[in-house]
């Protein structure tokens, strides 16, 4: 009987949570990623949840088997369906982007509950810029691919709600002497296309 | 030769250890503060099984994109860079899960062949005005080896539907035990689809990394239950890895009886060792 009670007591708490999502938790999580023109720092979002699930799979070079000096591996995560390849954050730490949201909240210590991630990805989607292509012409394209950058920041596209989207990521991790972290997205980026960051070392490899 | 296997195999098929939920295997504690996701042992080794069927599907979705376009009025010229591109997932593709069609009891019904049809279509220039000839030839090449694969990836999809009941320690027994039968059985050294193209090394050499990345998934269950067997996987790892890039990258095609593939047996061979060691671990 007493453990009906704390069923009871459970399901009640959750269905006031469910009833009245908490905006503080909304609003916390927008605090990380707002910018001074309102709109938040994630490119992309729903293009991204759009990706195709076998892109990563393209480009996958775990043991460098082309000889270019670029490894790059996969990362599956859990699923509802089974384990899945990550595509959500830096470290590739979920696919879907209401995993990365629970990741995120336990990170930070913020209680998510479904509706909020529900909210959370409505407020972020209406304020996340739309990708686009960075490239002003085919000759700075072809620069970008000359330079080796299209190794990683690979310029195949895909479809999304009927426009051709690059996101310049093969989404695998690479150790670029930092740790694994993922190839950063650069479909919203201005001019980082004309300026590498990264320093290609004697043996190759790069950092 | 492969006795673990088709041991693991039967308890598989006999449910005998399915339908527990609780996972007994140790894992790593994931460090939330730097949003470091984690797997269950389970998980890790269903992802290999995701890792096979969902690469082939992969293939199969380039390929599909090759008929498309050649199907939709592009042009010739680049409806062939597509094939040149798709072709190289597929063949990666196909020989990474090689260890599903060698060793597992699986039957993915996939016939070779049909990718060697579809490198040849890929392959083939074309001067004419409206290459119609060409263009045909590649569309029904594509065609063909597109389904093979949707049948195959399928297939290997079921396996895994079939694990989903089984608990974590029968899954790692018969992942290692798998990639020792494999490494051993040295069937990966031949039956090569692209000697014509001068492709066996690259054939090969997908097929290693496809069980090493076997490895990487479920490597930190292994660590956790013996350490020694651990270093001694990682250690006889890059001995067959440094092996085979040295031959794989110098040579385009392989004798059955070539010194340089009896030197990459070699290093299989001992490394399988250390894998039948470590399938041993979770069979208690």
């Amino acid at each position: 009987m007493k453990r009906v009670w704390v069923l009871l007591a459970a399901a009640m708490a959750t269905s006031s949570l469910r009833a009245e999502p908490q905006p503080a938790a909304t609003d916390q999580c927008l605090s990380c990623h707002v910018q001074a023109d309102g709109s938040i720092d994630i490119v992309g979002l729903e293009a991204l949840s759009a990706l195709p699930p076998e892109w990563p799979y393209l480009f996958e070079d775990a043991y460098d088997l082309d000889g270019d000096g670029i490894a790059g591996v996969m990362r599956y995560v859990s699923g509802s369906q089974g384990p899945l390849p990550a595509k959500f954050g830096t470290n590739l730490a979920a696919a879907k982007f209401e995993d990365f949201a629970k990741i995120a909240g336990a990170a930070h210590n913020i209680v998510v509950t479904d509706d909020i991630i529900e909210e959370v990805r409505r407020v972020f989607a209406a304020r996340s810029p739309n990708p686009k292509n960075p490239f002003a012409d085919r000759a700075s394209l072809e620069t970008f691919q000359k330079r080796g950058c299209a190794d990683c920041h690979v310029t195949r596209t895909y479809q999304y709600q009927g426009k051709t989207v690059m996101p310049l990521s093969d989404f695998l991790l690479h150790d670029l002497g930092e740790g694994l972290k993922r190839t950063a997205p650069l479909w919203g980026c201005n001019g980082c296309t004309e300026v590498s960051p990264h320093v290609r070392l004697t043996d190759n490899s790069i950092q | 030769m492969i006795k673990t296997t088709l041991a693991v195999t039967a308890m598989l098929m006999n449910g005998a250890l399915g339908l527990a939920a609780e996972n007994t295997v140790a894992a790593p504690v994931a460090d939330v503060a730097n949003y470091d996701p984690t797997l269950s042992a389970k998980e890790a080794v269903l992802a290999n099984w995701e890792l096979a069927a969902a690469g082939i599907r992969a293939g199969r979705v380039v390929g599909d994109q090759v008929i498309e376009m050649a199907q939709t009025g592009a042009s010739y010229g680049a409806v062939l860079r597509q094939a040149q591109f798709a072709q190289k997932t597929m063949v990666q593709r196909y020989n990474a899960a090689f260890w599903v069609y060698t060793v597992s009891q699986v039957d993915l019904n996939l016939d070779p062949s049909a990718l060697t049809e579809a490198v040849r279509a890929a392959n083939t220039p074309c001067s004419l005005d409206d290459c119609a000839d060409e263009r045909t030839a590649l569309l029904a090449a594509f065609q063909r080896a597109t389904s093979e694969l949707d049948k195959a990836a399928i297939a290997a999809r079921t396996e895994l539907t079939r694990r989903e009941g089984v608990v974590d320690a029968v899954l790692m027994t018969e992942q290692l035990a798998l990639i020792a039968d494999y490494l051993e059985d040295g069937t990966w050294a031949e039956d090569f689809s692209l000697t014509e193209f001068g492709r066996d090394g690259e054939e090969l050499a997908a097929r290693i990394v496809g069980a090493m990345a076997l490895w990487r998934n479920i490597e930190p269950y292994v660590g956790l239950a013996n350490q020694e067997i651990d270093s001694a996987i990682n250690a006889k790892s890059r001995d067959l890895l440094r092996t085979m890039r040295t031959h794989t990258r110098s040579m385009d095609t392989f004798a059955s009886d070539s010194p340089e593939l009896e030197e990459i047996k070699a290093a299989a061979l001992a490394l399988s060792a250390e894998f039948r060691k470590a399938s041993e671990l979770f069979s208690s």
